[in-house]
């Protein structure tokens, strides 16, 4: 009893004093929230309003790509780049001129948007780990090529215009860690200013599939 | 179920390779221009000249005149008694005194993209392509028809010359290949130019 008795008094001190050195090499045990996030996605536009007047078939061709970096608990800034091309081909379209004529043949037309915007984002909190959704807006310039083609006439304009676009969405955690990685689906509303023959204020609504990488 | 899904992925990545160039429909389809003169006023008018011949250019030289086709012979002919103008001077090489317009056909059989800007003998003097028309392009194939005003002799000698145009229409590719749909195409095609040109009526028009 005595002989067990001792080696419990001596095994204390032994095992308090490894506590410290053992901290020293806890760095896994941290707790580090993610302060960054990328997430690089395929996106289908459907266009609205006037454009839709142009041209009403839904984009298959667009990708998305954005940067953000938590600036509050719940609070994410950034930038985004994104593409949508919409194209469509007439087998018809009667068309006038500015001299007076009137042309009718089958017709192809295409409209390429390119925006750079500053993003800020919401994060709800729903106290799962699984899924993080978000509100988001963004805001900057766009740049708009837009192209017809009948026959070999074609005709194209460009510029670089204003957009705001908010956003909902949300990430569906795979692996959650130092580096998370997950699925991110999202719905954004374009508003810009491009306008060109007949479209005024082209809109449109995106819906992003795409990967989220945060660490 | 899996096979749907791969359907439709193969059906979005379809949709997303195409869409960057128009396709051959578009590039080698019919167009149809038309355009009546600023100010012209086709009421009054009453008969007119059809030229059976064709002129022919290839690459901007002018190459040896081809006949109309009968079967586009008729259709002008239907198509303008439809608007209420009376034939004269059919079999005629030139128009009769009392043709209030004449009309022609040219063909363009480049192989170069080419500016509609020609002038070519219309009936003792000058007929151009009019500046207040669309000078379009095409490579080949594409048919031109010109309404001139014949009521007024002009001085002889360009460009006092000239002949003035009322109306314009071009027909792009309705000939860009030597099948035997050619003539169909062109005679589709000035359907259509008629079609779309409903200013051609006269006051004797039914």
């Amino acid at each position: 009893m005595n002989r067990a008795r001792i080696m419990s008094v001596l095994a204390v001190p032994l095992l308090l004093g490894a506590l410290p050195a053992s901290a020293q090499y806890s760095g896994w045990t941290e707790y580090r929230p993610a302060s960054t996030l990328f997430t690089l996605g395929y996106q289908i536009a459907q266009p609205i309003g006037s454009l839709h007047g142009y041209i009403d078939s839904t984009s298959f061709r667009g990708v998305m790509f954005d940067w953000r970096s938590k600036v509050y608990k719940d609070v994410t800034v950034g930038l985004r780049f994104s593409w949508n091309r919409f194209s469509e081909e007439f087998s018809s379209v009667t068309q006038t001129t500015s001299s007076g004529g009137t042309l009718q043949g089958p017709l192809f037309r295409f409209m390429d948007q390119l925006p750079l915007e500053a993003i800020v984002h919401y994060y709800i909190g729903t106290g799962s780990d699984l899924i993080t959704p978000y509100v988001g807006f963004g805001i900057g310039g766009v740049w708009s090529n837009s192209y017809q083609q009948t026959a070999d006439l074609g005709t194209s304009q460009n510029g670089f215009y204003f957009i705001v676009s908010p956003e909902v969405g949300a990430v569906i955690w795979f692996a959650k860690g130092a580096t998370s990685v997950g699925l991110n689906l999202a719905v954004t509303y374009h508003f810009t200013t491009i306008s060109f023959r007949n479209v005024s204020d082209a809109q449109s609504f995106a819906e992003t599939i795409g990967i989220a990488f945060a660490y | 179920m899996d096979t749907r899904r791969w359907l439709l992925l193969a059906a979005i990545a379809t949709q997303g390779c195409g869409g960057y160039y128009a396709s051959d429909a578009v590039t080698f389809g019919t167009v149809v221009y038309t355009q009546p003169a600023p100010n012209a006023d086709f009421k009054p008018l009453r008969t007119y000249y059809l030229d059976l011949t064709m002129d022919v250019f290839k690459d901007g030289a002018q190459q040896p005149s081809v006949a109309v086709p009968d079967s586009t012979v008729q259709v002008i002919a239907t198509r303008m008694t439809a608007y209420g103008y009376t034939r004269v001077g059919a079999g005629q090489a030139l128009p009769p005194p009392n043709a209030n317009v004449g009309l022609r056909l040219t063909l363009f059989n480049n192989s170069v993209t080419y500016y509609y800007s020609w002038c070519s003998p219309y009936w003792g003097y000058y007929g151009c392509y009019p500046y207040w028309g669309y000078g379009g392009t095409y490579t080949t194939g594409s048919v031109a028809t010109l309404m001139v005003d014949l009521r007024q002799t002009p001085p002889p000698g360009p460009p006092a010359g000239q002949r003035p145009v009322l109306w314009a229409n071009a027909l792009y590719a309705v000939k860009y290949s030597t099948t035997p749909d050619a003539v169909t195409r062109l005679n589709n095609g000035l359907n259509t130019a008629f079609d779309l040109s409903p200013f051609l009526k006269t006051s004797a028009a039914p």
